[in-house]
Order: structure tokens, then sequence, then C-alpha cells
């Protein structure tokens, strides 16, 4: 990414507690849905989960 | 999942019976006795028919409905068929129905025409029954069905487990239950999803922005290089200076020359002083233009309002107020404005006469004869305005015209001082001082035309600044958005990376585990000199020892059947250990699974059968075994004793296929049951 090459590694940081917390729900969206063979709507909840943590 | 008590109202041969299961870890064992055909697999079945819909009968697949239920209903009739579960798990009690409902089509239809099929899951939460919405899905949640073959499992088709074709199977059971799909599936999806985050950066953060960004940069350079240009052009023209200031000062200390030059520098002086007053009127113009050029342009505007406001206030338009001469009318002709006679003296003509004063000077009238003069006293101001600037102009004029006369004088200096011929003591003549000054003058003349230039430069540069510094700020917000998504991405990465790692981790310490436990349940039960492992790649594989050579061996049917049962009798203890210890908790899904098993001795010899009758009552916290007499008896039945909390026996009638039809009853006492076929 061009633009990226402008933003600062500080800028980017994302707290430890913050990544804990995504790492946490992701895993429990994925427990929840272990038993289907295809997760539908998984890679939606990661993101909204990711979007809620970081805005 | 503990299992409590299972219900069979017309599944197949089952009328109404019912089964409670032994509990505990010292006697869990169930048995449930019953000859081929008595209907120890349609037990079996019924488990799956009620948690997943699915049923694999031998004969007649598609018939659920008791034969005799049926033949003996009247057509039309609606007969259900349910079967029912009791449970417990994670200390919550459950109560799983399916119920299928039939319709006898006909007279000889035995089999019914379906008409529905419902599941219900209840639950019971501080003391009170409620119901799950989505029953299916719990189930599936508590006991998955991809695991239902390794819990819920044929005796006569288990060893195909350990065969080359179900090595998959092998590999998703292990990663299911400790928690390595769940790894799996979170990394992939968090890949996936960083990838939507950099599509999201791409799209927000456009090459424009660095573009701008590196514009201004370049500008920012070129401003700095043209200030030092700048810097040594001025140096340049100060070093000249100097150098004419001392060829002027020779030429002030020859005789011939001295009287001219004076008069130059008295006549430079003046026409610095005049360029001087020049500036200041400039200035002056610009300050007038600044305060008041706005009144020639407003002019046409406010001269128009004034003429309107007047008219208007002549021709009485304007309403007015009670006004010092009207009132003046009044008490000249002594009669008020209701028409009363107004003495003068009496009280109503003091009133009256009272009333004029400065609250009706201040009549709307008054307002716009005011606003008029105002208006034309910036007519004034205009005039004003325009005088100032032509005296100025007329002034910048006068003083360019002397600048002028001076710069000619100065000329005529030039020109006489280049015929002089009188020498310097270094032999410099006048002349060639003065052509040596002009030359000088030549030269600053081109260094200034230079740093007008460079100046010139610096300012359209600067504009060009202002105006890349306005866009990139036009474009932080996009920038802010990339920014946000960069930092969405990076998270997904970040954690992605994580669990890649702990994934890693937890897949070296499964294969350990499992293949630990797999290996010693193996050995408990196997030839001495038999081995079973767990591969890198989670594949079982059962090999035989020679001296310290080993090699992978075309397995029995019994030695197949004893790895599978090893390796499920292992992973229901695994999965018991882990969810008994809190480890990984986060991403782990054991838990306790019971071992429901359908004729789990028939191909095992009779040592090997004493083998597994010993080590399965261990591994699982319950076990339910539906066996033959003779699989049971002997060495099985020595080993498991102890163990069994709950026997039964299928008691099976087979019907004479008029008028009485195929009956399994289960009975809790052993009677005189049919013979083993």
């Amino acid at each position: 990414m061009s633009a990226g090459e402008t933003m600062d590694d500080d800028e980017l940081e994302v707290d430890d507690e913050t990544l804990q917390r995504i790492r946490s729900r992701v895993l429990r969206a994925e427990k929840e849905k272990l038993h289907l063979d295809l997760p539908r709507g998984i890679n939606d909840e990661i993101e909204t989960i990711i979007k809620e943590e970081i805005n | 999942m503990e299992l409590h008590r299972i219900e069979l109202k017309n599944f197949r041969q089952f009328e109404n019976e019912s089964i409670s299961f032994a509990r505990g870890t010292e006697t869990g064992v169930t048995v449930v006795h019953g000859s081929n055909g008595s209907g120890k697999t349609t037990l079996l079945n019924a488990f799956t028919w009620l948690l997943y819909h699915t049923v694999d009968f031998d004969t007649k697949a598609e018939q659920l409905l008791t034969e005799g239920v049926i033949a003996e209903a009247e057509v039309g009739e609606e007969l259900p068929v349910v079967v029912r579960l009791e449970f417990k798990h994670e200390d919550v009690q459950y109560i799983a129905e399916r119920k299928a409902i039939y319709e006898k089509q006909s007279d000889s239809d035995l089999d019914g025409d379906l008409q529905d099929v419902e599941v219900s899951l209840k639950y019971k939460e501080n003391g009170k029954w409620d119901e799950r919405g989505n029953p299916e899905n719990t189930l599936d949640q508590i006991m998955p069905e991809r695991l239902s073959g390794l819990f819920f499992f044929d005796g006569e088709d288990i060893e195909e487990l350990a065969g080359i074709e179900n090595q998959q199977q092998i590999q998703a059971s292990i990663q299911n239950i400790m928690g390595l799909t769940i790894l799996e599936r979170a990394t992939r999806h968090l890949g996936a999803v960083a990838d939507r985050f950099e599509d999201e950066v791409e799209q927000h953060a456009s090459d424009e922005l660095a573009e701008l960004i590196e514009k201004k940069r370049k500008i920012e350079e070129e401003i700095e290089s043209l200030g030092r240009d700048q810097d040594d052009t001025q140096r340049a023209i100060d070093r000249i200076e100097v150098e004419i200031g001392d060829i002027e000062q020779k030429l002030e200390r020859l005789d011939e020359s001295a009287a001219l030059q004076e008069r130059r520098s008295e006549y430079r002086k003046k026409q610095s002083e005049l360029k001087d007053e020049v500036t200041e009127v400039n200035q002056r113009i610009k300050q007038e233009l600044n305060n008041r050029g706005y009144i020639p342009l407003a002019m046409p505007l406010i001269k128009e309002t004034a003429e309107q406001l007047d008219e208007m206030r002549q021709d009485g338009v304007i309403p007015s107020d009670l006004t010092n001469s009207y009132i003046d009318s009044l008490l000249e002709v002594n009669q008020c404005i209701c028409g009363r006679q107004l003495d003068p003296g009496s009280e109503p003509h003091q009133r009256v006469k009272a009333m004029k004063g400065e609250a009706v000077s201040e009549g709307v009238e008054q307002s716009a004869i005011r606003v008029v003069g105002n208006l034309n006293q910036i007519s004034e101001m205009e005039t004003d305005y325009y005088n100032e600037i032509d005296d100025c102009i007329q002034r910048r004029s006068e003083l360019e015209a002397e600048i002028e006369t001076l710069s000619e004088k100065i000329d005529e200096i030039g020109s006489e001082l280049e015929k002089m011929d009188q020498t310097t003591e270094s032999g410099e003549s006048v002349t060639e001082l003065e052509n040596k000054r002009k030359e000088k003058e030549r030269e600053k003349g081109e260094l200034h035309n230079e740093l007008g230039k460079i100046e010139e430069r610096i300012n359209n540069l600067e504009e060009q600044l202002e105006s890349t510094s306005d866009k990139i700020a036009e474009k932080k917000d996009e920038r802010q958005e990339a920014l946000v998504a960069k930092r969405r991405q990076y998270a997904a990465e970040s954690v992605k990376v994580e669990l890649e790692q702990a994934f890693d981790k937890l897949k070296n310490k499964v294969r350990r585990l499992s293949n630990k436990k797999i290996q010693e349940t193996f050995s408990r039960i196997a030839s001495k000199n038999m081995e079973a492992r767990i591969t890198e790649d989670f594949e079982l594989r059962i090999q035989q020892g020679v001296n310290e050579s080993q090699r992978q061996v075309n397995k029995s049917t019994g030695e197949r059947q004893i790895a599978s049962l090893a390796f499920i009798g292992s992973l229901v203890d695994i999965a018991r250990e882990r969810y008994e210890s809190d480890n990984d908790s986060e991403y782990f899904t054991g838990g306790i699974y019971p071992l429901v098993m359908d004729s789990p001795f028939g191909a095992l010899d009779k040592s090997h059968r004493r083998k597994v009758g010993r080590v399965i009552p261990e591994l699982a916290n319950q076990v339910i075994v539906f066996a033959t007499d003779s699989q049971w008896e002997g060495p099985v039945e020595e080993e498991m004793r102890k163990k069994v909390g709950k026997q039964y026996w299928l008691d099976f009638n087979e019907g004479d296929g008029e008028d009485n039809y195929p009956r399994t009853v289960i009975k809790t006492e052993q009677t005189n049951m049919g013979e083993e076929k």
C-alpha cells in the first residue's frame, strides 16, 4: 500500500489487551460454529468483532 | 454427556420400551443382552435417529413404525414414532425428543406415509424446565455428528476405522476434540478477514495521498534550495556593492572626478529618498483601497436606496408617528387628534403639547431622514476617497518624474566621467574606474534580476505548497479511514500469527498425548510385539516390532478392531482428562462422552476379548454395550461384571406373520429368550 508507507508503526500499534479480547471473541465464535462443516457467516462475525474492538 | 434414560415408542420392533443407564465411575457399564435380530442395532440407531435424524439398517431401512402397530391401526389413522432421551451435559439436565407422525394409507400399508417430523430439546434451569429454540443445533454442539461414529458404533464395522480409508476421520476426530480444529479454522478465517481489511486500506489510502505528500516534500526541498540560492545571490550583490563603493571612493579622491562623484552621490541620495517616498505613497494608496475601496463599488446601490427612501418619505409612504410639526398643527387649530376642542391652558392642551419631545423625534419618518442623511454622508466619503487616491497618484507621478530626472543627471555624470583621464596612484584612470563601476552596476543589475526570478519562483512554490497542503488536509479524513482499516488488518494478522503458533504447539502436544494414550491402551489389549501409534500426520498405524526394526503389518480383522477400540477409547479418555483440567479451555472442545457399542467383541478371540473387556470400562465414565450371550459370557463377563451397573435383556418375539407381528420387550431380568442365530 503506497499511502501505508506514510503511516508510522506507532499509529498501527494495537495494545495487547485489545488483541487478547479479539482472540477470545474469535475463538468463542468459532467454537459456536464448530459443529458445522461450513461455518457460514463466520468471516462476517470476525470482521464485526475486530471493527467493534478497533474503531 | 451422561446418558440417563432412553424411551422408544413405536420405533421398529420396540412398541413402548425404555432403558435407564448405569452411571457412576465404579459401575458405569450398562449391558443390553440380545440375540441376533432382537434389536441391538435398532437401539443404536435410536440414538442416531434422535440426535442426527439418521439410521443405518440392513433391512427395511425406511420402515420406522412398529409393524404390529400400523397393522392394527385404521386407514387414515396417524401414528407417532418417538425416541426420547434424558441426559445431563455440563451439569444441565436435558430431555431430547424426536417425533415422526405416519399416516396409514391402506389396509395393506405396513410402512405408513410420513406426515411430519419434529425435534424438541428441554432443559432444566433454576428448577424450571424450558425449551431450546434451536434443538438440533444444540444437540450437535453437545455431541457433534462428525464424532458420532466414534461414540455410537457398530462393532461389526468398527475395524474399518483403523483402515487406510478412514485416516481422515481419525485426523478430524483428534483435531476436533483437542481444539486443533478451532485454531485451524480461526487462523484461516482471520487470514480471510485480514485480506478484507487490506482491500479496505487500498480503497481508502489511494496513491493520490502518497503522491501529494511526496509532491509537498519535493516543493519544500525546492524552496529550501532556492532559499540558499537567494542568500548566495544576495551575498554576491553585497560584495559588488562594496566593490562599487570602493570605486566610487577612488573617484571621490581624484580632483578631476571628485566634484562629479560627490554630486552623483547626492543625486543618488535624493533619488533614494524619492523612492522611499514613492513607497510611502504606494502604501497610502493600498491603505485607502483597504479602508474605503468598497465605497465606489457599493455607491450605486447606496445612492439608489437613499433616493428611494427619500421619495417614499416625501410621498408619505413611510408611516409616521406623531411628528412635532403635526402636533404644532393640532395646537394651532386648537383641536385634538380625536376631534375635541383644545383650549389653550387646559389640561388636554397641556398633554398634547407635552407629546412634543424626544420620543416623537424618534419616529420612523425621522429615522428615514437620518438614514438618507447618513447615505449622503457616504457619498461624501466617496468623493473624499477619490480625491485622496487622485492626490496620491498625482504625487507618485511627480516623484517618478523627479526620479527620472535624477537618473538622467546621474547618467550625464557617468558620461562626463568616462571622458576624464586623470589616473590614480595605481595607474587607473577615471575612465577606467567609471567603466569598471558601470560593469559592476551591470553585474549587480543581472544579480538583482536573478534574485527577482528566485523570489518569484519561491513565491510560486509557496503558493503551490499551500495548495498542496490544503489538498492533503482534505485527504486527511480518508487517511484516517485507511489508518483504522490498517490497524484492523494488523490486529487480524497479529492474532492469526499468535493462533498459528498456538496451533503448532498444541498439535505436537496433542500428537504426543494421543500417541502415548493409544500406545498404552493398545499395548494392554494387543499382542506383545504389536504397537499402535499416531504418525506426524495423525494417521493410526499398527506396527509389528521385530527386534529394533519395525514394519507395518496387514492388520487382521481382530487387530483392526482392537486398534479402533484403543483409538476410540483413548480419545474418550483424553477428552475427559482435558475437560477435567482447565488448560487451554479457550479453544478446547473436549468433554465427557459415553461409549455406546454394539457387539464390540464380535471378531475377537477369547484372549483379546478379556483384554478389551478389562480396558474399555476404564476409558469412559459410561459404557453401554450391546452383546449376544456368546460374546458376553466367559472372559468379557468375568472382566466387566464388577463394573456393570445395569443389565437388560431383549425379549424378541418374531411373530407368526399373520396376527402376531415382531416385537421386542426389554426386560430387567433374564428369561427364556430366543436362541442366538
